[in-house]
């Protein structure tokens, strides 16, 4: 009977985005985990090496709910990028993943930058915002994990910069479009085009 | 076995299984396993010494003998990619020399030189990333996720003192495990809808790089709409049930350390303070060089 009274009091501190926060970083992670894991995350180049697509649930969430909630997708996502690559290793690449450093490291940051770039500009307009972000937010998974090979001397800075361009580059064009289509059509912003809202 | 169709993502999902063997491993307290398996993974990585890695090593092998899971299943993980591994650290032979050139040469032909350096480095290279794998399995194969987020929530509640958000963060560790399996059905689902509807995913050969990635787009982004749907109508039915977070929460189930736990933690520990001191204090080099002088006199 106490407590009901107790949680009444709380309840008017404790907002309810809170617990919106909480929800969206644990599906966020989750939808980070599954495109991992399936075909779905890895979108084929005629280069040969694919485009992942795994860090945009934590743009996604650091658009949405802010830097904590990325922050927090971000380390689910370099957690299990460390376990994926080392249970189940698909290339020579994922014996470097297997640390902490190349794996846990950047990607906390992806959250950050894309929340950042996306506050910073979305004064200006909402939809370059959300472009923005999504370009930010993906160029600092490239760069920083990139970086870090290169400071661990995985790799020559040459190959590393040819990675950037050619892997980075089109990452951060999908990853663009992706935040922008999903989240316009979630706030429900008005686009020129008509059509239809998910 | 039936054939797998392109439409099955659930046989991809090859994560450590958890092996029900009730063990001595398996009761020790989650915070405990969940500690030593964050300080292994650490000392795996910052410890550059050969012989540091070869007991971190010995102590996995015989926390796996403990459990009583065949050690044939730990080891189907690391065979995949055995090759790269060795091709890997054939390229850590021949490549470091160039960095620290000052080493003297064991063999040397050409552009090509091997030093005790490189070797240590191609050696370690191996050994870390058996140590971390053994590791990961040993974890999985003896906890179970609820173990795990009980264990987070338990770890980190001295910490709530000060505001940091322990049950939070556990909460949504488990909200991520738990939406694992249904958004993975929920992608599979999308996928035979959008194939029922003629969609053709772009498995076939090269084709306009920008028409394949707009034929993955009804599959991409109902997912993404779909998860952050789930995600803020569970939202709304935790609040809806007057989920107010952590703070004076009681728990069903309550982590106690027995004497048993502790023990574990101290033999923990003991292997990787072993595996520094190693490390730090060069000692891999003293008895490096007691093998030599050995060697030597057995020579002479």
């Amino acid at each position: 009977m106490v407590n009901v009274e107790n949680t009444y009091k709380r309840r008017n501190t404790l907002m309810s985005t809170n617990i919106r926060k909480i929800v969206i970083a644990g599906v966020m992670g989750a939808l980070s985990v599954v495109l991992s894991v399936t075909p779905l995350g890895f979108f084929p180049m005629p280069t040969g090496v694919s485009l992942t697509t795994m860090h945009i649930p934590v743009i996604l969430g650091a658009v949405l709910e802010g830097p904590v909630v990325g922050v927090v997708i971000g380390f689910i996502f370099g957690i299990f990028s460390l376990l994926r690559a080392a249970i189940a290793p698909q290339g020579p690449a994922d014996v470097w993943f297997v640390n902490p450093l190349v794996s846990v490291l950047p990607r906390l940051f992806i959250g950050i930058t894309a929340w950042l770039a996306y506050r910073a500009t979305r004064r200006i307009h909402e939809i370059p915002a959300l472009i923005i972000a999504g370009i930010v937010g993906s160029l600092t998974n490239t760069v920083l994990v990139l970086g870090v090979l290169g400071l661990l001397r995985k790799l020559p800075w040459a190959g590393i910069f040819g990675i950037a361009a050619i892997n980075g580059l089109p990452e951060a064009g999908l990853s663009a479009v992706v935040t922008f289509v999903i989240i316009a059509s979630w706030k429900k912003i008005e686009t020129r085009r008509k059509g239809s809202s998910i | 076995m039936t054939k797998r169709t392109e439409f099955e993502l659930f046989t991809k999902l090859s994560i450590g299984q958890y092996m029900p063997t009730d063990s001595i491993i398996h009761r020790i307290d989650p915070r405990i396993k969940l500690v030593l398996g964050i300080l292994l993974i650490c000392a795996a990585v910052g410890l550059g010494s050969v012989l540091s890695a070869v007991l971190l090593l010995i102590a996995v092998v015989f926390g796996l003998l403990l459990t009583r899971v065949q050690l044939r299943l730990a080891f189907t993980a690391l065979r995949p990619v055995a090759i790269f591994l060795i091709i890997l650290a054939l390229i850590q032979v021949f490549a470091v020399p160039r960095l620290g050139a000052e080493d003297e040469a064991i063999w040397q032909w050409r552009f090509l030189r091997v030093t005790h350096e490189s070797i240590t480095a191609g050696v370690l290279l191996i050994l870390r990333f058996v140590v971390i794998v053994l590791g990961l399995s040993l974890f999985s194969f003896c906890t179970t996720t609820t173990e795990l987020t009980h264990g987070i929530e338990h770890i980190l509640r001295p910490l709530q003192r000060i505001g940091f958000p322990a049950h939070e963060l556990a909460l949504t560790v488990n909200i991520a495990v738990r939406f694992i399996p249904i958004l993975m059905g929920e992608a599979e689902w999308l996928m035979k809808a959008q194939a029922s509807r003629g969609a053709d995913f772009g498995y076939g050969t090269r084709r306009g790089f920008f028409r394949r990635i707009k034929r993955l787009f009804p599959l991409f982004i109902p997912l993404f709409a779909q998860s952050l749907k789930h995600a803020y109508s569970l939202s709304e039915a935790m609040e809806a049930r007057c989920y107010v977070g952590g703070r004076g929460r009681t728990h069903f189930i309550r982590l106690r350390a027995k004497a048993g736990d502790y023990i574990a933690l101290l033999a923990g520990i003991s292997v990787i303070c072993t595996a520094a001191m190693i490390y730090f204090f060069h000692m891999d080099q003293l008895i490096w060089s007691m093998w030599k002088t050995l060697i030597r006199g057995g020579i002479h």
